[in-house]
């Protein structure tokens, strides 16, 4: 077990390499060198984390004041704790104190003087009304706008347009001939035909015999 | 020389004592010696809860200050206040009910399957992490004790209320499985 120990102790400390030849021979006789460099790297790696890890902790920077106020206040305690046990060791003999209570009880007791049923006689009942609030709940229609968007169809009803005809006087067409009352002159049509542009002759083509 | 610097002299047993003769200062330098170390050594064993860890460490010195006669001035002072650690950790593992039961020596190895070039101490301190979780509370324990603070095996022996044999086998057992199930984040093996 010691020989484990030590190799134990330069695993933590030495590495392989800087190991003298004897120490290696005794390291070789427990274990590889590839173990012995593996556990070596292992405690070196292990050491830095906790060296990090342990640097990165602190207490809290509360609690030495906290435990100092309770050693003050420990002691404090420990001081009225004396006081109240001297006063506890202070001894008087029983019959000073027989004789102090009894003068107490003299001092103090005094026989009843009032009537206790008369006291009850007088007594009256009150009554004592108590006016509360309930709740009531009423009904109030309110009228509420809500706006609602919807489509509406408009019929929307027009005049139809009329012509003003006079009978009696005839009426002007768009194309400017004003019609008369009088049977047109037939002989006269076939000769002109309002202010067309076209002649006479090329109108014949539509002409019928009437 | 102060009288705050005549302590800083004293040894934790010799400070315990006046300390116990209600010297404050005393309990400052003690308080200055092990806070941080009793921290470090907690979070490590409470899974890395720092709040945790802080609530443990009040309540440790929050009982020496109201108590600080339950110290033996006749026994090793680091060895005790490492006991009283170690139980508080313990008692807490138990409450939560994760004191985990796992063997060190069944512990499966991990295949090596990953190309290890781009692992960086920050990769490592996260495995090693895990893999100090899954030890067994006693392993843990060792191996937090003997390497990380450092104790010696009498006093981890103490401690763990073992024989410094078993101390011996658990931390060379850590160590051997540990530095194998982590042999990847060295450097000559990702070569």
């Amino acid at each position: 077990m010691d020989l484990e120990k030590h190799i134990e102790d330069l695993v933590t400390s030495k590495s392989f390499d800087s190991l003298t030849p004897a120490k290696k021979e005794m390291v070789l006789s427990m274990m590889t060198e590839n173990e012995y460099v593996n556990q070596h790297a292992f405690m070196m790696k292990s050491k830095k984390m906790f060296q990090e890890e342990g640097d990165m902790l602190s207490p809290d920077t509360d609690l030495l004041f906290s435990l100092r106020a309770a050693h003050t206040a420990k002691k404090n305690s420990k001081g009225a704790a004396a006081l109240w046990a001297s006063i506890a060791g202070f001894r008087i003999p029983a019959y000073q104190v027989g004789i102090a209570a009894a003068l107490l009880f003299m001092l103090f007791w005094r026989w009843p003087t009032t009537d206790l049923r008369q006291d009850r006689m007088e007594r009256q009942v009150v009554y004592e009304t108590i006016i509360d609030t309930i709740q009531v709940i009423k009904e109030i229609p309110v009228e509420v706008m809500v706006p609602v968007e919807r489509v509406v169809r408009e019929i929307v009803y027009l005049d139809r347009p009329t012509m003003n005809v006079d009978l009696t006087l005839g009426f002007e067409t768009n194309n400017g001939i004003t019609p008369s009352a009088d049977a047109p002159d037939m002989a006269t049509m076939e000769q002109s035909f309002g202010n067309s542009s076209f002649s006479n002759e090329d109108l014949d083509q539509f002409r019928v015999g009437i | 020389m102060s009288l705050f610097n005549r302590h800083k002299t004293k040894s934790d047993e010799a400070l315990m004592l006046l300390f116990q003769e209600g010297n404050q200062r005393a309990f400052d330098e003690v308080y200055h010696r092990y806070s941080k170390r009793l921290l470090h050594f907690m979070f490590r064993m409470v899974n890395n809860d720092e709040a945790l860890a802080q609530d443990l460490l009040h309540d440790i010195f929050m009982r020496l200050v109201q108590q600080p006669n339950r110290f033996d001035t006749s026994r090793n002072f680091k060895s005790w206040i490492f006991t009283v650690a170690a139980n508080e950790c313990y008692k807490h593992h138990r409450k939560r009910g994760i004191v985990e039961q796992v063997d060190v020596l069944e512990m499966d190895f991990p295949i090596l399957d990953t190309n290890p070039h781009d692992l960086d101490q920050k990769t490592f301190r996260r495995a090693l992490r895990k893999e100090l979780e899954q030890l067994s509370y006693d392993h843990r324990c060792t191996f937090i004790l003997r390497f990380q603070e450092g104790l010696s095996v009498k006093e981890v022996s103490d401690i763990m209320d073992c024989s410094e044999g078993t101390v011996k086998s658990r931390s060379h057992h850590c160590l051997k499985n540990l530095s194998v199930k982590l042999a990847m984040y060295n450097p000559i093996n990702s070569d």
